[in-house]
């Protein structure tokens, strides 16, 4: 899986990840999985910065475990 | 890099030059959105290289095109249903061209291109990205199916009737199976995505 993740789509820069948080729609998937998405672009492509967390056990701090740039195909 | 005809025939040859031509090449790129709006969060990178491909079509007709790149994904030029039509791909972005009338090409719904393969005895050509499947008939494209998965799509299996594939749950971090009707794109099974 790691190797199918290593291209633009997966790997934009650290940096925007607290943007799209603080920014981005906020989205409970699960108790224990939450999604921030934030419409965005990479060069031509529009699309959707996608960012999965989980919890904490505590709830004070979101661990990051999934990074994607969806692209819109419309 | 060659034509792949996966078992299609083709009425044209093709290759991939090494270097950029002398003479000038018919352009193939995405159309621009335009200028981005005002605040939102745009990457800016380097574009890859482009794919600078000649055609010999069946008319005797020759011709260079200079497809760009995408962002990432596999390359390659195929053969498709349509004898006439070939399905260029650079690093993930897919082009669907008529070989005897290159400017109406279009682009495939699927990106980056993570895979292509062809639906064995049948006139289907399907390709993935990470999130879904679709295909190509002798008549352009056919079907699109839903999201199959939130980020990542492997091929277990393809016969004359369906596509088994797992698509990734990122809730759970599970690979969930799924099969898709090669007929009409329909999908059982896979990874709930709400979005």
């Amino acid at each position: 899986m790691d190797e199918m993740r290593c291209d633009s789509f997966h790997n934009f820069p650290m940096t925007f990840d607290e943007h799209i948080c603080r920014n981005g729609q906020r989205i409970v998937i699960r108790d224990d999985y939450i999604e921030y998405h934030l419409r965005g672009g990479i060069n031509k492509y529009e699309g959707t910065y996608e960012i999965g967390v989980c919890p904490s056990p505590s709830g004070r701090n979101e661990v990051i475990i999934h990074r994607f740039f969806r692209p819109c195909k419309e | 890099m060659e034509l792949s005809t996966l078992g299609f025939p083709a009425s044209y040859s093709a290759r991939v030059l090494s270097e950029p031509p002398q003479q000038r090449a018919l352009l193939f790129e995405r159309p621009s959105g335009g200028k981005p709006r005002p605040g939102i969060l745009v990457w800016e990178i380097p574009p890859l290289p482009s794919l600078f491909v000649e055609i010999w079509t069946r008319n005797g007709t020759h011709w260079i095109g200079e497809f760009k790149a995408g962002l990432g994904g596999i390359s390659g030029i195929f053969a498709t249903p349509n004898e006439d039509t070939m399905c260029v791909i650079n690093r993930g972005e897919a082009y669907l061209v008529d070989t005897l009338r290159p400017e109406r090409y279009s682009l495939l719904p699927a990106i980056p291109v993570k895979l292509i393969g062809r639906v064995p005895g049948r006139d289907i050509l399907f390709i993935g990205d990470y999130i879904e499947l679709c295909a190509v008939s002798k008549d352009g494209l056919v079907w699109r199916t839903r999201r199959v998965s939130w980020d990542g799509i492997k091929i277990l299996e393809v016969t004359d009737r369906q596509i088994r594939g797992e698509g990734w749950d990122a809730p759970t971090d599970r690979w969930i199976p799924f099969s898709v009707d090669v007929e009409t794109g329909h999908v059982e099974g896979g990874p709930d995505v709400p979005h």
